[in-house]
Order: structure tokens, then C-alpha cells, then sequence
């Protein structure tokens, strides 16, 4: 707000300027219109009259009380809110270190496996396509059918495989299966 | 002995005593929407660890990292300049403009070298619908934005959140005669979802919808002659559609069903960090993590 030297009288707010202008809140419904849609439209865009709760919670009279109370120190939630954020900074570090470590070790034992032998490192270092179909693979899939055939399929190289299963926050209602056995091999 | 019971004694009493609320003595400012100004930053955080998120710290990114680490020995030759550019040395033209090169040296452009701060990850996931009935009427597009809305629970600065931009609305930027489309018009709605957000709509979409769908093979890889040096080959990108009925499997969704004039397919790309040759099957890798299915043609 950008007030003059030279208007000093124009300092303060006027009445004017706290009014934002509303434009749709007093816009009547279309006879016509499909009430879905309208209800729709009421709680996405809500009138913006200031003088009573919306149903979606754009205005609340008591919003200023509540937020004093329920932050009543500032330093305290600062605090929280920094202590918080430096446990998920280490964390990080944490992880990031180990991922290092890791790829460390991986690195140098690429090193060693060119020194070694030439033609295991290039099977090492090759990537892997998901895209592609391999004469082999093409040929065993001929000839299966069924179930076998769809599990044969499924076993894309370069992606995870399709047990791999999200791990949930309660076990599952049949316990784990000690039998299982996954159907045929890959080529 | 005496001093840890002590010690332990005045923990009880600070732990267990507090002291009453200071009295509100003036109340907050308010904006120019007349909305109180908050006296602290307050910023939405996570009520619960992410499920999805944890899976991926703890399992997919080593595998990832094996998976698509590529060893180089030493230090990478400086790429081969493509484009002549103006002489640095000369005092005239150091300072010009050298502009980018595009076309089909996009798709050749190397990916950068393997590093534990280069894993693959998941960026964000993009939701997008295009409506034909928004161009005869624009009221047409609110059942897609109720609709996104419902799915993502986004809004612009939600949470305290900036980066978040909320339903963005999709507008016609050229004109095509034949499909009525023409500079501005609102036709399509899209939304970005990030962070912890973005964890919760992949669970619910590989545990709900995506079972759920009939014949659905899962993302169907292109075959292996077609070329990578495209585009959406570089850009570390995973992209798939979903039928309308796949919208009604979603339970924010299913629950109110009747409340949506209909159920709106929709474009869902999962954005990641990968960049380069090769970048769409590191992302790919990283999704088929996330249980969603491939098939390869």
C-alpha cells in the first residue's frame, strides 16, 4: 500500500479498501441448471460475504481466538516446528551416508571385476531394456500356455518382479504362505 | 544416586505441571480478505509416516541404484560441440546469446554419470482430463475439478504449502477447427500431486482401482524397435490412461458417486528425476516397484 508524502490525510485505511469485491456472492442459480452442477459450484467458488461460516470453512469469525490459543507461544512452536525439521535432516544424512557407502563399495568392486575379467564386467555393465523380447524368451513363450505363460511373460528383465507387493500396515488375513512356489522359470 | 532421582524428579514435575495459557491480550491482524494473519508460520505436516515413501527409502532406491548404475571409467570426454558458438575470447561477441540446440539432439543427449545423489526417484505424479463438453459450455468442467479435487485434495497453497498450485484448468493454446478448439478456452482440468500426497493416490490407485479394472494388462511397454531419442524417451517420464469407470474405484469417489454429473477418464504420468538416454526405463524400473504392472507387446 503505497501512501504519499504529499497526502499525509490519505494515510490511513479507508473504508473502501477492507471491502474486497465480491463477485459472486449474490449470484442466483440458473433456473435451468443441473442441481448437481450447482451444488457443485457452491462448494467449489463459496460466496465471499464475510458474515457467516461457510459449510467448506473459508470463513469462521472465531479463527483468529482459535489460532492464539491453540499456538499460545510462538518460541515453543518455533521450536517444535525446527526440532522437527533438524530429526528429518539427519535422518537424510543418515540415509544419504549408507546409500554412499553403498554405492561406494559397488563402485570399487566394478573396479576390480574390469581388472579381472573383461567380458563379466560388460555382462555387468550392459542395461537392461524392459522393452525387449530375446529369441529365447519368445521361443519358451511359444510353448506355454495358460497361467505358466502369463507368469513367464510377466518376468520382465530391468523391472522389478510382479510378487514384489507393498508392504501394508497389518499381515494378511491368511498368514504367510510357506509353500508357495513361483510357476516355472525364466529363461 | 541421589542426583538422578533428583534429576528424575524434577522431569516428573515439569513434564507433568503446566502452567495456565497466557491470556489472548489483543487479537490477530487481519488481511486485505479480512482473514486473520496467523503469528507463526503454520505449515500442515504429516500426521503418519508415509507407507509408500518408507517403502521406497528402504527397498526400492539400493535396488534402484543397482539396478541402474552404469560404470565409467574416469572422467567423460567434453561432448562433441553440435552447434559452432560465438568465440569466448572475443570481446564483441563473449557476451552473445549461444541458443540452445533442440530437435533431434534432445533425444542423444547423454544421461548424467551414476552417483548416490542421482538415484531415481519419484518427483510428482500429473493427473489430466480433457472434456468435450467444456467447449460448448465452460459450467461443464466442474464435475472434473470436484472430481480432481476429491482425488488429490489439492489446493493453491493448501497446508501452508506453496509450492502446491491446487486444480489447474487446461486452456486451448492454438486453433484447430476441427476439434472447436481455440486460444483460451477452458477444455481440460489438471492437477500436480507431490510428497506425501502423491504416495497416498499411488497406494489407493495400485491397491483399489487397478485391481479392480477389467483387462488390464498393465502399462504396455512399446515394442523394443521403436526409438528411445524421442521426448518423453529422455524426460524420465511414465505415462497411462485410465478408463471413466476407473474413476468410480477410487474410494473418495465411490463413496459419492451420484454427487458427479459423470465419471471422467484421465491421463496419469509419474515424473521422475531421471534424465537422458535410457531415462523412461530407469523410470520405469522405479514404478514397477510401486507394484503397477508391465507388459510388453
Amino acid at each position: 500500500m503505497s501512501s504519499s508524502i504529499l497526502t499525509p490525510a490519505k494515510a490511513t485505511l479507508s473504508f473502501r479498501v477492507s471491502q474486497v469485491p465480491v463477485r459472486y456472492a449474490g449470484r442466483k442459480p440458473e433456473a435451468s441448471g443441473d442441481p448437481k452442477k450447482d451444488l457443485i459450484r457452491r462448494i467449489l467458488y463459496p460466496s465471499n460475504l464475510r458474515n457467516k461460516p461457510t459449510p467448506v470453512g473459508t470463513w469462521r469469525p472465531e479463527v483468529g481466538h482459535l489460532l492464539q490459543r491453540a499456538i499460545p507461544s510462538k518460541q515453543a512452536h518455533e521450536t517444535i516446528e525446527r526440532a522437527w525439521n533438524l530429526h528429518l535432516r539427519h535422518t537424510r544424512w543418515k540415509r544419504e551416508a549408507e546409500l554412499a557407502r553403498k554405492f561406494e563399495c559397488m563402485r570399487k568392486a566394478m573396479e576390480e571385476l574390469e581388472k579381472i575379467d573383461s567380458k563379466l564386467y560388460m555382462g555387468a555393465n550392459k542395461v537392461e531394456d524392459p522393452r525387449v523380447w530375446t529369441a529365447a524368451e519368445l521361443e519358451k513363450s511359444s510353448q506355454l500356455r495358460g497361467a505358466e505363460k502369463r507368469a513367464f511373460d510377466w518376468r520382465i528383465r530391468g523391472l522389478f518382479p510382479r510378487e514384489l507387493r507393498l508392504p501394508t500396515d497389518t499381515p494378511s488375513r491368511n498368514g504367510w504362505d510357506y509353500q508357495w512356489k513361483p510357476l516355472g522359470e525364466s529363461v | 544416586m541421589s542426583t538422578s532421582a533428583a534429576v528424575i524428579e524434577t522431569m516428573q514435575r515439569t513434564v507433568g505441571s503446566f502452567r495456565k495459557p497466557p491470556r489472548i491480550r489483543k487479537p490477530l491482524k487481519l488481511d486485505r480478505h479480512r482473514l486473520p494473519i496467523p503469528h507463526v508460520k503454520i505449515v500442515v505436516g504429516e500426521t503418519h509416516s508415509c507407507r509408500l515413501r518408507e517403502h521406497f527409502h528402504n527397498t526400492l532406491q539400493d535396488d534402484l541404484m543397482y539396478m541402474t548404475y552404469i560404470h565409467e571409467n574416469g572422467p567423460r570426454p567434453p561432448p562433441q560441440p553440435v552447434r559452432l558458438t560465438y568465440d569466448p575470447n572475443n570481446p564483441y561477441t563473449k557476451f552473445r546469446h549461444n541458443p540452445p540446440v533442440g530437435g533431434s539432439q534432445l533425444g542423444k543427449k547423454p544421461s548424467p554419470p551414476s552417483s548416490p545423489k542421482n538415484v531415481i526417484q519419484l518427483e510428482k505424479i500429473s493427473l489430466h482430463t480433457m472434456s468435450r463438453e467444456a467447449l460448448s459450455s465452460r459450467s461443464n468442467l466442474l464435475g472434473a475439478i470436484a472430481a480432481f479435487r476429491a482425488l488429490s485434495g489439492e489446493n493453491p497453497g493448501g497446508g501452508g504449502w506453496e509450492s502446491s498450485k491446487g486444480i489447474q484448468i487446461v486452456t486451448g493454446k492454438k486453433t484447430a477447427h476441427k476439434w472447436k478448439i481455440r486460444p483460451g478456452i477452458p477444455v481440460g482440468v489438471t492437477v500436480d500431486l507431490k510428497g506425501p500426497k502423491m504416495y497416498e493416490f499411488l497406494g489407493t490407485l495400485v491397491e483399489f482401482v487397478l485391481p479392480r479394472l477389467r483387462e488390464f494388462p498393465g502399462i504396455v511397454l512399446p515394442p523394443e524397435s521403436t526409438s528411445m531419442a524421442t521426448p518423453s524417451g529422455v524426460s524420465g517420464v511414465v505415462s497411462f490412461g485410465l478408463p471413466p469407470e476407473a474413476m468410480g474405484f477410487f474410494p473418495q469417489i465411490e463413496i459419492n458417486q451420484d454427487m458427479y454429473p459423470k465419471l471422467y477418464g484421465m491421463h496419469i504420468h509419474f515424473i521422475t528425476n531421471a534424465e537422458g538416454v535410457g531415462a523412461q526405463n530407469r523410470a520405469r524400473a522405479l514404478v514397477s516397484g510401486f507394484q503397477i504392472p508391465f507388459a510388453r507387446k
